[in-house]
């Protein structure tokens, strides 16, 4: 079809595609715009189609636009009316089953509930309507999702209206079952996925029926019912790939599948469930929960059969797969429960060695670096905790000589991934091993950085160390030496202004470790500004590297060793402040780093590189951090409780470390600001920026200028003890969470919205855990902010359908 | 959208309407009909995730008699009630059903080795949870139906029924 270049109506599709792949090759820089045209043109259908800039529609002049960028506008918006219509339809919903929490006993029974299931049947019925008849897809789902919600608040208000016990758990079940067809009728990805959920609640709700009794152990009788159960959902997953109806919402069933089986996999591994078991036996299991299991097991093996046979005209494509994996779950469900008759607390290594081996060999047949990079980073982060909990040591020696070695080892890890970068067959997996390295020496540093282990009181008595440890640290170094010289000498073919790099980080972090041993047996009380430095200098060094080569992991990593350390130090500053004050005075702070972040990203749009295409996805990341950053902070203030325990009485002068933290905060706000002025600068220099989009500095300047007000508020708040700075807070999160979208909206940039999306998603659902204000008006605002929401998804679509009648060819079918 | 999913459609919905008219329904005919018994609790009161405040029940009758007392979590057992003074309590516990000239009530043993009647939760308007939590008296008048499956009828707080403009 794509060497035919003429305009049959099966090739507009086709064209639509292309044009936004060629937009998108075109930003990437991949093709001029003259190329973009050209291709574009190539395929474009010789007459009465609008041409590209012309107006098709005279008159409205926000329509004129080309067929190319109405597709792209078109996915956007579409994407836009989902989510906006999702947003609002779990708000709406989520008010209703709070109003029927709220109990509010002035309307009289019969009258809540037939209200609720009239309402439940008429939400539904508009849900289809929107749905089938006047095809507006998107808030027809939305609707039906409101639907399915009010379905459930009516079970519920039946229940509590006839004192039904608490949490029974046939209300869950009736619930997943009224949901779940519709979810398949309508094809819903979404509803699928939200009657999973009710599926996990009712099962969650089912073992309190099961077991009343509460402990580590009962996750040996759950492990294998979740095992059973996701076995039964993974196989209906596949079974869905085979039916065109059901295929595209197969993969919400499969994975979700597969991640609960791994969760409970997981919770296996943890030997204290194993040890104490002295109040399992079968008898406290009711009948209930075999037939469960029972039924699970029959449905897992009637499902691996079907995959066998060919049904639909369709086989499934590897059903040994598939069966071999049931049958390993379903094995492992039925050793643990014969465990249960013959308890063998020797049993979790096994899990744990099945755990960390099957992750290996599956990364290993599945060539999957980052899944072995990750169980090696995960390896290193435990190591690393407990290095930390080390550091408590009552000797003043003892965090000196543990953090001395730290960073052998760090540079011992560091030298390794230099000689597997020289090895073929591991080299792919050297980077991870770098990266834990430098990390191990980024915090030994770190912690050598704090001044009260440098201040001499007592004794330094150092003699407690065993010989063993100086044997350990020579060698280590020794064997370090030895790998670097085995990487200089085997990787002759890599440049050598890397080999420089590498050994120049490699003599630093051994010149650094010798420094250790000097100021602890020299008593240098100034030692740690030397340590202080060193990390700076190194993080500058990576960042500078990255940069040089064109690594943006390295550059990535330097920033968050830099943003971890800071917060960290911030930690240690405030560390008399309870936990609600103290998340208050982090807050600004790390609003700065995100703003920091934020900007230095921007900043480097506009240096024009080389290669523009990588520059565009490096700026993304770092948008992406610093507003995760910005909007994370506010969240963490946004809350009323700590606010109100009169912050004042806790401000600085009460504090130990204020100056470290003053100092901290302002360097953080001082670079942020820099940052700004550069980027002025760097705009008033150039008449016409290359990288930067007229308006784009308006953008960026005023969510700076925000962010630095915020920053400014809240600390205001905390010194002069504003009870109500959590409500400015608040409105800032959600105008940021619309801004956001705005953004995304304005400038193409999917991710910001997704940003967004996750943003709103997580401060709803933990606002209605939150129950501060009285269920009566939580409810009410819910429900208002919802259909609000949903009216303007529904004015989107309206828009959206408009635009695309305007472009439409006038041979292309409605 | 075809034909048949409409069709479908519209049955789930309609299922889903009857079954919450059917499930209210099923609980009104056990609450109207039944023998009507009055029993002594010590009520908490907590808050549920979908349906706001509510009072913990524990029910006097629903100590376990020592003859009883080494059946296994999970049991059911029939308590026998007569009347002493204004409430009901326990004459006797057994195992299997009695005869249905007794009236009786069926509980199942919990892991605090307590029986369990299906009616130890009330739920009451927000906000007004205290009142039940800190009256003196608390009685719970009871539906009983022929198989010994109780429905709350409604709770006595201090001798009257429970209001919420008391405190």
């Amino acid at each position: 079809m794509a060497t035919a270049p003429a305009g049959g109506d099966g090739n507009v599709e086709f064209r639509r595609r292309l044009s936004r792949e060629v937009g998108s090759w075109e930003r990437d820089g991949l093709v001029s715009g003259e190329q973009a045209r050209a291709i574009l043109q190539r395929y474009e259908p010789p007459a009465e189609e609008p041409i590209a800039g012309q107006p098709p529609v005279p008159g409205s002049n926000d329509l004129a636009i080309s067929p190319a960028d109405a597709a792209e506008r078109n996915s956007l918006v579409s994407r836009a009316v989902s989510i906006i219509g999702v947003m609002g339809a779990l708000l709406v919903g989520l008010g209703i089953i709070i109003y029927v929490a709220a109990n509010w006993d002035v309307i009289p029974v019969w009258a809540r509930v037939t209200m609720l299931v009239g309402l439940t049947a008429a939400i539904n019925v508009t849900g289809w309507l929107l749905l089938a008849r006047f095809d507006y897809p998107r808030v027809g789902v939305a609707i039906l999702v409101v639907g399915a919600l009010a379905y459930g608040a009516a079970i519920h208000l039946v229940a509590q209206i006839y004192h039904v016990p608490v949490n029974h758990p046939n209300l869950t079940t009736a619930w997943f079952l009224g949901v779940v067809p519709l979810a398949y009728i309508v094809r819903s990805r979404l509803m699928v996925g939200l009657s999973l959920l009710l599926l996990a609640l009712s099962m969650g709700f089912r073992t309190q029926w099961w077991l009343e009794y509460y402990g580590d152990e009962t996750i040996l009788f759950l492990a294998p019912m979740v095992l059973a159960l996701s076995a039964a959902v993974i196989a209906l997953g596949r079974l869905q790939l085979r039916f065109e109806w059901t295929r595209p919402l197969a993969a919400y069933c499969y994975y979700p599948g597969l991640a609960a089986a791994l969760s409970a996999f997981c919770a296996m591994t943890i030997a204290s469930i194993w040890m104490d078991n002295g109040n399992l036996a079968w008898e406290v299991l009711s009948a209930e929960y075999w037939v469960t299991a029972g039924v699970a097991v029959a449905v897992t093996a009637a499902a691996n059969a079907a995959l066998w046979w060919p049904i639909g005209g369709q086989r499934d494509g590897r059903p040994l797969a598939g069966t071999a994996l049931a049958a390993t779950m379903v094995a492992t469900a039925a050793c643990l429960w014969l465990w249960l008759a013959y308890p063998v607390p020797a049993l979790w290594w096994l899990f744990n060695l099945a755990a960390f081996g099957g992750a290996t060999v599956v990364a290993s047949l599945k060539r999957s670096t980052p899944l072995l990079g990750g169980v090696a980073v995960l390896v290193v982060m435990l190591a690393a905790l407990r290095f930390v909990s080390l550091v408590d040591l009552g000797d003043q020696a003892a965090p000196i000589l543990l953090s001395a070695a730290a960073l052998t080892v760090g540079a011992c890890l560091f030298a390794g991934s230099l000689a597997m970068g020289a090895a073929p067959l591991v080299a792919s997996y050297a980077r991870y091993v770098a990266a834990a390295g430098l990390t191990l020496a980024a915090s030994s540093l770190h912690v050598m950085g704090y001044g009260t282990l440098w201040r001499w009181e007592g004794s330094r008595d150092w003699s407690w160390m065993p010989a063993e440890y100086w044997i350990v640290m020579a060698s280590a170094w020794l064997l370090s030496a030895s790998m670097i010289g085995l990487a200089l000498w085997k990787g002759g073919r890599s440049s050598s202004g890397q080999a420089t790099w590498q050994v120049g980080a490699f003599a630093a972090m051994g010149l650094l470790t010798i420094a250790m041993w000097l100021g602890l047996g020299l008593q240098v009380e100034a030692a740690w500004s030397i340590f202080n430095l060193a990390l700076l200098v190194g993080i500058a060094a990576l960042i500078w590297y990255g940069y040089r080569r064109r690594q943006s992991s390295a550059v990535y990593f330097a920033c968050s060793i830099f943003a971890v350390s800071v917060i960290v130090r911030c930690f240690g500053a405030l560390g008399v402040l309870a936990e609600d004050d103290l998340l208050l005075w982090l807050g600004p702070v790390g609003l700065g780093i995100g703003a920091l972040v934020f900007l230095t990203g921007r900043l480097q749009v506009r240096w024009s590189g080389t290669s523009t295409a990588q520059l565009r996805t490096n700026s993304r990341v770092w948008d992406l951090a610093g507003l995760s950053a910005v909007i994370a902070s506010v969240y963490a203030m946004s809350y009323s409780d700590p606010w109100g325990f009169s912050p004042g009485a806790t401000d600085g002068s009460a504090l130990a470390y204020l100056e470290e933290y003053w100092f901290l905060a302002g360097t953080v706000w001082g670079a942020a600001i820099a940052v700004v002025v550069l980027i002025w600068v760097v705009d008033r220099m150039r008449s016409s920026p290359v990288h930067a989009a007229p308006g784009q500095l308006r953008w960026e300047t005023s969510s700076a200028v925000a962010m630095g007000v915020l920053a400014l508020v809240s600390w205001m708040g905390l010194m002069l003890g504003w009870t109500w700075t959590w409500l400015p807070l608040n409105a800032a999160l959600l105008c940021a969470v619309l801004a956001l979208v705005a953004a995304g909206y304005r400038w193409n940039r999917t991710d910001l919205i997704n940003l967004a999306v996750v943003a709103f998603a997580i401060t709803l659902f933990t606002r209605y855990f939150e129950f501060g204000f009285g269920l009566l008006g939580q409810s009410l605002a819910f429900i208002v902010a919802g259909a609000i929401m949903l009216g303007m998804g529904f004015g989107l679509e309206f828009l959206r359908r408009r635009m695309l009648r305007s472009v439409r060819p006038v041979g292309e079918p409605a | 959208m075809t034909r048949v999913a409409g069709l479908l459609f519209f049955a789930v919905v309609l299922a889903q309407v009857v079954g919450l008219v059917a499930f209210a329904g099923v609980r009104q005919v056990a609450l109207s009909g039944g023998h009507e018994v009055t029993l002594q609790t010590a009520p908490v009161d907590p808050r549920s995730l979908f349906q706001g405040d509510y009072a913990i029940l524990d029910y006097e009758i629903a100590e376990v008699s020592s003859r009883l007392a080494d059946n296994p979590t999970g049991a059911t057992v029939y308590v026998v009630l007569a009347e002493c003074g204004d409430v009901w309590c326990a004459s006797m516990h057994t195992r299997s059903k009695p005869e249905s000239a007794d009236v009786y009530i069926r509980g199942v043993i919990n892991v605090d080795g307590r029986l369990d009647f299906g009616i130890g939760t009330y739920f009451v308007p927000e906000g007004t949870g205290h009142i039940i939590e800190s009256a003196q008296d608390v009685k719970v008048v009871v539906s009983l139906d022929d198989r010994g499956q109780a429905v709350i009828k409604r709770v006595l707080v201090d001798g009257e029924p429970f209001d919420r403009d008391a405190n």
